[in-house]
């Protein structure tokens, strides 16, 4: 097994762990646990047969199967930048509006 | 007609007291928001005769101007008067801001009579910010950057600005253009308390893509 292969598996364990330990602390849902363990299991599963998708490099035409992971891991970093942009721009709409009616009730209580 | 000040204040123990005294001169409704200030700002503005909400966490100026214009609002006034809780504008010139805004005007824009005497850098980019204003937007004023004002409210829900930072005045000045608001400019004395507030040049290049995206969304 070659050195980028086993930091893969390591970062692939590690999540695992963490995925498992959110959901014993009721941080992630049953369904948040199922997802989340599809995808590492799946980046175990390619850390260690990279070859298994040999078929996919090919027809995508990339020369490595690390380009293939590299392409679908910024794909998921731009959509999960976008998605937590979304989400914390809500969160802060949401906080603004509490704040100002917090503060309005000072207004109809004087 | 009722007419109350809107003043944001965020940290302003300093100054807060002498501002409300002075703009209760002109006039008697003074609401002052204090955004979550760490020191005596809402005291001190209470005891100077102001009505004081406070933001149980400091949402910046952009959200303290809103909270102040809601409340202003749901008090029944008709016209609002914005400035700035640091001193740096003068309320010597309200009397000025509401001869300007006769009927036929919904704003009355401040802007700072010394200009001039910025330095380079700061007024070749308040320059490009005026044109790149009157060009997109049809707003003809030196200063969009000024935050001292005065709006009728019944134009207030086509000024609601959704910036949430230094960015709303800006964005008040791009919407009077967008809804074709009639608007008066009127200069004002500036006094300077703090040398480390004002734009950045940073500030000011996303200001100036802020007036391009505005253009297209709003």
């Amino acid at each position: 097994m070659i050195t980028i292969q086993l930091f893969g598996v390591i970062i692939g364990l590690s999540a695992l762990h963490l995925t498992h330990l959110y959901y014993k602390r009721k941080h992630f849902t049953k369904k948040e646990l199922i997802f989340w363990l599809l995808i590492w299991f799946g980046f175990l599963f390619i850390a260690i047969f990279p070859m298994s998708v040999r078929p996919i490099v090919g027809y995508l035409h990339l020369n490595r199967s690390m380009d293939l992971i590299m392409i679908i891991a910024f794909v998921i970093i731009f959509g999960l930048s976008f998605h937590n942009y979304v989400m914390n721009r809500r969160q802060c709409d949401k906080l603004e509006r509490l704040v100002r009616e917090l503060t309005m009730k000072d207004i109809t209580k004087k | 007609m009722k007419t109350i000040a809107v003043i944001p204040a965020y940290n302003e123990a300093k100054h807060i007291a002498e501002i409300v005294s002075e703009v209760k001169k002109y006039v008697p409704d003074v609401l002052v928001i204090d955004d979550a200030s760490a020191d005596a700002t809402r005291e001190l503005a209470k005891r100077a005769g102001a009505t004081v909400l406070r933001h149980p966490i400091n949402l910046g100026k952009a959200g303290a101007i809103k909270t102040g214009c809601d409340a202003a609002l749901s008090l029944q006034a008709e016209i609002i008067i914005l400035l700035d809780g640091d001193g740096q504008h003068d309320p010597k010139h309200i009397p000025e801001f509401l001869a300007a805004l006769d009927e036929q005007t919904d704003i009355v824009f401040g802007s700072r009579n010394d200009l001039n005497s910025m330095p380079f850098v700061r007024r070749l980019g308040t320059k490009m910010l005026e044109i790149s204003m009157k060009r997109l937007f049809h707003v003809n004023i030196l200063d969009m950057q000024c935050g001292y004002r005065a709006f009728r409210t019944r134009v207030y829900a086509l000024l609601q600005w959704n910036s949430n930072n230094y960015h709303a005045d800006a964005e008040i000045t791009a919407r009077v253009g967008k809804n074709n608001l009639r608007y008066k400019e009127i200069f004002i004395d500036t006094i300077y308390h703090d040398s480390y507030k004002g734009m950045t040049i940073i500030d000011g290049l996303t200001l100036l893509g802020k007036i391009f995206i505005w253009k297209l969304t709003l």
